[in-house]
């Protein structure tokens, strides 16, 4: 029962940081803050085996995102919007998370000596979460309205990069045969398409928001459950649920999104503070790894916006890290438990905190600005 | 039609699970959330279909599901789903709470009062004396001294005064019913829970006290006191921090509700306090004293309302043991016909007494039929207090309630009916 005491008091903590004014711009932050400041690295609060207590909410919340993005694959509102804008979601995600994972590759398998293919799950886990961003300031130009756009589109790039380290790595930390990698990629997508096709069945089109919330929550738990039974990973089983459930006709889709999105804010706060609350040690080579991710994924930014002649300024407009980033690297640890896994949470931490201090320190006028 | 597909698709899809791969911390409690949450959904959805209420729909899945049954769901599961449980009871206690408005509660006071008194002398008067009357015959009676016997029927006799508030506040939100009959039902309800505390701890001590030769112990009503008194601080100060979050932040309403809960049910073995009453008084504070406050936490926990009661209710299906019904069914359903009988004289003798309305009068003793959770507590601290007979009380209790609990919303959604104050399309 103690568990309950700590989510009241991770909860209250974190409420209190979310006040302070800044909170709007790095409210993400201020709430992984409270995690990492009440968790077993700071004060001590709780200790890491009560913070793991709370792993099966936190694989609910991997669900839920992962379903979330999974349904912004509209490929409907794809043609609607045009090529143009999905070509820049994509390729600027995926040269950011490319380049991002370079540097992580590197480290993990010449400094820390991790075997080639742990190095490479390694690396393509950061890239997973290099390569979600956010825009930190909503203007009315259509600059800001494109960078919106790509913003929640290249959550999909990462939830295509998050398949294979979780593929390759089984939920004991060991690595896996290609025909189980195959094997894994494999269950992912069927219980995704059948939980799609289940959510779609559920949800009658006269539903009320009371019955979409319930049967939301209850698929979301089961896909929760049903990956950890099976040893894969509920964000990307969630993803392919949403991909399904978003592109079938059929499906009362905005009711469905409705719900999720409504909800996507706790559930994002939780997951916020557990990932701070998970790290439990901030290191040189935590440093080294996220100080170069950050670099290397802004370069990353820069180049996916040349090779496409993106308009000018996009590229700038999404530098900004999402939070999907600890999304990726706390469903990492808790999946897939190897040695070097708490050293990328680490990293991926410090190197979303630095991107953002220094995209605040650039934009300290305007921020000031607006606060006033 | 789509729905049956699913739900039969979502339990192949778990079946297969379960045999192919290896549960891990907390992976059972996800699957029994999520399996209930949607089942017991789909159950209510034929509860609608054939005319009963939701709440009985989710109750006979749980007890088809549980492993008394089909055992789709195993006891360590059950167990594991009892932290969503802590966090429900908290929920339905606080909108219980704010349910309840002073203005009507004022212009109710007396029938509520009159019905409460009335309903709970009869009760105990009426199922005590019967059951200490005819005690040769049934097979719990401790056989053993009139001394026990007598205590077995005054257990009995509290156990017969409880209520379920739960089932009050969940038929009430079902029906979107609204008037003098659901306001009264909810009154003495939320009162009853009150005084069934103390009938109850009253009656352990006088059993100890005649079984145990020894006098009754002064620190029993201290303990009593202060029990009630803390659950009713501790609630005003939930309802008043709720408020001042409210009116201060105003912000993620919903999460900090659901905080506030896990909150208050971690509250109830740290300070020995009562969980229902705690989280009413919360509610009817935030309601009552914060008004403007409240209505965001209202529309929260409307919005909650659907998936706590298909976890609650689905769970109070699981852990309803019927294996004793063949052996003790005839016995429970005496005592449920005995209740019966003690709560239609005794409600309608409070009514008349409190001069309420002809359609309260006449129905509202089908809002007090249904039993739950206060019911099965104390039972079990019956048995642990009296190990002679105490065990085959909680047998006995554990079938009667399951009775109860199938019977009451349907005859509730009755009254509601008969008395006009339903407002649901069916």
């Amino acid at each position: 029962m103690k568990i309950l005491i700590i989510l009241a008091l991770i909860g209250s903590l974190a409420f209190v940081g979310g006040r302070h004014p800044f909170g709007k711009v790095l409210r993400p932050i201020v709430f992984t803050l409270a995690g990492l400041i009440i968790g077993p690295m700071v004060l001590g609060l709780f200790t890491h085996d009560q913070i793991l207590l709370l792993k099966p909410l936190a694989l609910f919340t991997l669900a839920w995102v992962g379903l979330v993005i999974g349904m912004q694959a509209d490929l409907q509102l794809w043609r609607i919007a045009g090529a143009r804008l999905v070509r820049y979601a994509l390729v600027l995600g995926a040269c950011s998370g490319f380049l991002a994972g370079i540097p992580t590759f590197f480290i993990l398998w010449l400094v820390v000596h991790v075997s080639f293919p742990f190095a490479l799950a390694g690396a393509v886990m950061m890239a997973a979460a290099a390569a979600a961003s956010t825009t930190m300031r909503a203007g009315k130009s259509s600059l800001d309205n494109l960078a919106a756009a790509c913003a929640g589109l290249d959550d999909l790039v990462s939830l295509l990069f998050a398949f294979f380290p979780f593929a390759v790595i089984d939920s004991r930390g060991n690595l896996v045969s290609f025909n189980t990698t195959m094997l894994h990629i494999g269950v992912m997508i069927l219980l995704g398409i059948l939980f799609g096709i289940a959510i779609i069945l559920l949800i009658g089109n006269r539903a009320k928001i009371d019955e979409r919330l319930t049967v939301v929550a209850g698929m979301v738990a089961l896909i929760a459950g049903a990956s950890g039974y099976l040893g894969v990973t509920p964000f990307v089983v969630g993803g392919v649920a949403g991909v399904m459930l978003v592109n079938t006709r059929a499906a009362p889709k905005e009711k469905i999104y409705e719900v999720l999105v409504d909800a996507e804010r706790p559930v994002g706060l939780f997951m916020l503070i557990f990932a701070g609350a998970m790290v439990t040690d901030l290191t040189l080579l935590g440093l080294l790894i996220g100080a170069c991710w950050a670099v290397f994924r802004l370069w990353g930014n820069q180049l996916g916006a040349r090779l496409l002649k993106a308009p000018e300024g996009l590229d700038e407009k999404l530098s900004a890290v999402s939070p999907i980033v600890v999304v990726v690297a706390t469903s990492f640890v808790l999946l897939t438990p190897t040695p070097f896994a708490p050293l990328l949470l680490e990293s991926a931490v410090i190197g979303w905190f630095l991107t953002e201090t220094c995209l605040l320190w650039k934009n300290r006028d305007t921020f000031a600005r607006g606060h006033q | 039609m789509n729905r049956v597909i699913g739900g039969l698709l979502v339990l192949g899809m778990m079946l297969s699970v379960r045999l192919i791969g290896q549960p891990t911390h907390g992976i059972t409690l996800l699957t029994g959330a999520g399996m209930l949450l949607i089942f017991s959904y789909l159950a209510g959805k034929v509860g609608k279909f054939v005319r009963l209420p939701k709440i009985t729909g989710y109750l006979l899945l749980g007890i088809f599901v549980g492993p008394s049954v089909s055992g789709l769901f195993t006891r360590e599961m059950v167990s594991e789903l009892h932290l969503v449980n802590n966090l429900a009871v908290s929920l339905i206690a606080l909108t219980a709470g704010a349910e309840i408005q002073l203005s009507w509660l004022r212009a109710r006071a007396r029938i509520i009062l009159w019905i409460m008194v009335w309903q709970n002398t009869v009760l105990m008067v009426l199922v005590a004396s019967v059951l200490f009357l005819v005690r040769q015959w049934l097979p719990f009676m401790s056989g053993e001294h009139w001394h026990a016997d007598l205590i077995i029927s005054i257990v009995l006799g509290a156990f017969a005064v409880a209520s379920s508030p739960s089932v009050v506040v969940a038929m009430i939100a079902e029906t979107r019913a609204s008037g003098p009959l659901s306001q009264t039902v909810l009154g003495v309800t939320v009162l009853k829970d009150v005084a069934v505390i103390v009938l109850f701890t009253l009656a352990i001590a006088v059993g100890k006290a005649l079984l145990g030769g020894q006098s009754i112990d002064s620190s029993v009503a201290w303990d009593l006191f202060r029990q009630i008194s803390l659950s009713v601080v501790f609630g005003a100060c939930i309802g008043i921090a709720l408020a001042a979050y409210i009116k201060l932040i105003g912000q993620e309403v919903p999460l900090v509700l659901i905080v506030v809960c896990f909150c208050m049910a971690e509250m109830e073995p740290l300070f020995h306090v009562e969980p229902l009453l705690m989280g009413m008084t919360a509610g009817f504070f935030l309601r009552n004293v914060f008004p403007g406050a409240s209505e965001l936490v209202i529309h929260g926990m409307e919005q909650l309302s659907l998936p706590v009661y298909c976890l609650f209710f689905g769970l109070a299906g699981l852990t309803l043991e019927t294996g004793a019904l063949a052996r003790l069914g005839i016995w429970a359903l005496f005592f449920v016909c005995l209740r019966l009988i003690g709560l239609y004289l005794g409600t309608r003798l409070g009514a008349k007494m409190g001069r309420a309305e002809p359609r309260v009068r006449d129905h509202c003793w089908l809002g007090f039929v249904s039993q739950a959770g206060v019911t099965l507590a104390m039972a079990a601290i019956v048995a642990k207090t009296f190990p002679s007979w105490g065990p085959g009380v909680q047998t006995l209790t554990v079938t009667f309630i399951a009775i109860d609990q199938l019977v009451g919303p349907p005859l509730f959604k009755r009254a509601l009916t008969k008395a006009g104050e339903t407002r649901t399309a069916d």
